[in-house]
């Protein structure tokens, strides 16, 4: 009798375990997002923000989110470290040894995309289709509710607060007020951040193109096609946009929409490109990385072994690389450094 | 393979919906869950009678008979079993194997809608691989989350006096109940064992589904509550719901099976 009723139990924890399986998904959510400035590297880690020495690589501290943190960590003006988790909380931590100065817990969703910090004021993007303004100490300026989920951290003039949503709009807020000054329909959703100069947006979207938007009222410039759907804003280096395509396309354009020159990568581009003296560095998901002189004529291939879907970040000559959590075999590295010729100088593997 | 064959299809098949419906994706899970399941009712049918007979069977003299007569010899006892199976018309496996078919589509298609929500970066990369080049289901993602006042990749709450209710989950957890009550047929004797379990899996199963309801996305709840009342009017088609056992105090008699001539 005893046995038989165990029966239903035994099925009621595997389907247990199957939804909840289903449900969270068995892989990371997400990809590792990083930051550094001239001492550290801060990596959002899955349960951890790591800083990480540059000079030493050895691990100064970690911070332990409840959930999950993938949104790359954002430094303030007044030296704090922001990070976004899943567990729909932003802690503002000290860089210096990890400690918690003030958390936000008023959003209902994950931090996907990284807060803006600029103008003595943090804007923060949440996917319960919220922006939410806060001062330098967490405390709540002002929300304003989208259509949808807001991955991509926002850009601002000073003036207004640029960002656009999964649901392929474009908004524009008066950034002391959050007021709405503008909202515009795209073609497609928007995932990224938009680049911000003379007075023109250019967002990259989901549906494959580069769009540029006039900021005082978000009638379109001009839009160009891509080959496949565009997943981060472009990168402004000079007067040229450089953005990446799930085709493998690498693009360049000038600021009035011509196509300056494409090279065919091998595997999707998801994170942005990003600028590394006279070279651009973007990773596929192919697992390699990329060096692009800026008028795309010379390339250096350097393999990692695991999808590079997080942007890159260069600090002074070194490139770290973050590849896919579990893409790469045999290999618990939360990333990898290259030297300036692409090499692997380093890596940092948290201890357990 | 499990992820070719049942998830993918399923997937495109539910991003086709929502493109039909004006990318309403609540809409689309409800319409997808009665599709699915009036597909599998043939199945579905077949396992409630058989399950149904199997169940009488417990409570046949001869049956019974024979348990105790061959209780240490398994081979003649399962010989006996076999005859009586056939003299009764039963086949053994009618109540399984529908199940079992229904089973990975049932799955394929909660996995489905997890997929097309894709709630995570992660997750929306998936989908991209996942999507049929063709028919423009590319163009559709990432879908539309919001539908009524919920965000479907979330778990839901209506906010009143600031405190979160979570609506769909007692719902989820209601009509996981009311089906499982209604539709489990009443024990044979009193020692009846399937009987028991049956009781700890109308006891347990809504607090497991509410539960989920409650953690996680609410196109999952809608999901649930669908697939609960779909299953209701299913068996309520076939004549197997008895809507006396919601009431306390309700003893129902079995009847007796029928030789077959």
């Amino acid at each position: 009798m005893k046995t038989k009723l165990l029966l239903p139990i035994v099925a009621l924890l595997a389907l247990g375990l199957f939804l909840a399986g289903c449900a969270t998904g068995m892989t990371p959510s997400s990809w590792y997002g990083m930051a550094a400035d001239a001492e550290y590297a801060y990596v959002s880690g899955g349960l951890y923000v790591y800083a990480v020495n540059l000079e030493t690589h050895a691990e100064a501290w970690k911070f332990q989110i409840k959930t999950s943190v993938y949104a790359a960590p954002v430094q303030t003006e007044d030296g704090q470290l922001l990070v976004g988790g899943y567990d729909h909380t932003l802690y503002s931590l000290d860089p210096a040894d990890g400690s918690e100065n003030w958390q936000f817990a008023e959003a209902r969703d994950r931090w996907i995309g990284s807060p803006l910090a600029a103008n003595e004021a943090i804007y923060a993007p949440n996917a319960d289709y919220s922006l939410y303004a806060l001062d330098l100490d967490g405390d709540l300026l002002w929300s304003f509710k989208a259509d949808q989920s807001i991955w991509g951290t926002p850009v601002t003039d000073g003036e207004l607060v640029y960002f656009g949503t999964l649901g392929s709009k474009v908004y524009a807020l008066e950034a002391a007020t959050g007021e709405l000054a503008w909202e515009v329909e795209t073609d497609g959703a928007v995932l990224g951040s938009p680049v911000l100069r003379d007075g023109v947006l250019y967002f990259g979207l989901f549906d494959g193109a580069l769009a540029a938007f006039d900021s005082r009222d978000g009638s379109l410039v001009w839009q160009e096609a891509l080959d496949s759907w565009a997943w981060s804003g472009p990168l402004l280096v000079d007067e040229t946009l450089y953005i990446g395509d799930g085709a493998g396309n690498l693009s360049a354009f000038s600021l009035d929409g011509e196509l300056l020159w494409m090279l065919e990568l091998n595997g999707a581009i998801v994170g942005p490109p990003v600028a590394s003296g006279n070279e651009i560095i973007v990773g596929t998901d192919a697992g390699e990385v990329y060096f692009v002189s800026l008028n795309g004529e010379d390339i250096r291939t350097v393999s990692v072994g695991g999808q590079v879907y997080g942007p890159l970040l260069p600090a002074g000559t070194l490139t770290l690389v973050s590849p896919m959590p579990g893409s790469q075999p045999d290999s618990a590295s939360l990333f990898i450094v290259l030297d300036e010729n692409g090499a692997q100088a380093w890596d940092f593997t948290p201890e357990k | 393979m499990w992820e070719t064959v049942i998830v993918n299809p399923l997937t495109n098949i539910l991003l086709f919906i929502y493109q039909l419906v004006g990318n309403q994706f609540g809409i689309a899970i409800i319409i997808f869950t009665i599709l699915i399941r009036l597909v599998t009712h043939p199945l579905m049918a077949k396992q409630i009678k058989g399950s149904q007979a199997m169940q009488e069977l417990q409570s046949n003299k001869e049956w019974q008979d024979i348990q105790k007569k061959y209780k240490g010899d398994k081979e003649k006892l399962a010989q006996e079993q076999m005859r009586l199976y056939k003299e009764l018309g039963i086949n053994p496996f009618s109540s399984c194997l529908p199940m079992l078919i229904q089973m990975p589509i049932i799955f394929g298609l909660y996995q489905s809608i997890v997929r097309a929500l894709a709630a995570s970066p992660a997750q929306l990369l998936i989908l991209t691989g996942a999507v049929w080049p063709f028919g423009g289901l590319e163009q559709l993602i990432p879908v539309n989350s919001k539908f009524l006042w919920m965000n479907l990749g979330q778990p839901e709450r209506v906010y009143m006096f600031g405190v979160g209710i979570p609506v769909l989950a007692i719902l989820v957890a209601i009509t996981t109940y009311i089906q499982s009550k209604v539709t489990t047929p009443p024990p044979a004797s009193p020692n009846d064992q399937s009987a028991a379990m049956g009781k700890m899996m109308t006891l347990y199963m809504p607090l497991l589904l509410g539960y989920f309801a409650y953690n996680y996305a609410s196109g999952l709840a809608i999901y649930f509550i669908i697939s609960n009342l779909a299953g209701l009017v299913q068996y309520a088609m076939l004549g197997k719901v008895n809507w006396k056992a919601l009431l306390p105090g309700q003893k129902p008699v079995q009847k007796p099976l029928a030789r077959k001539k």
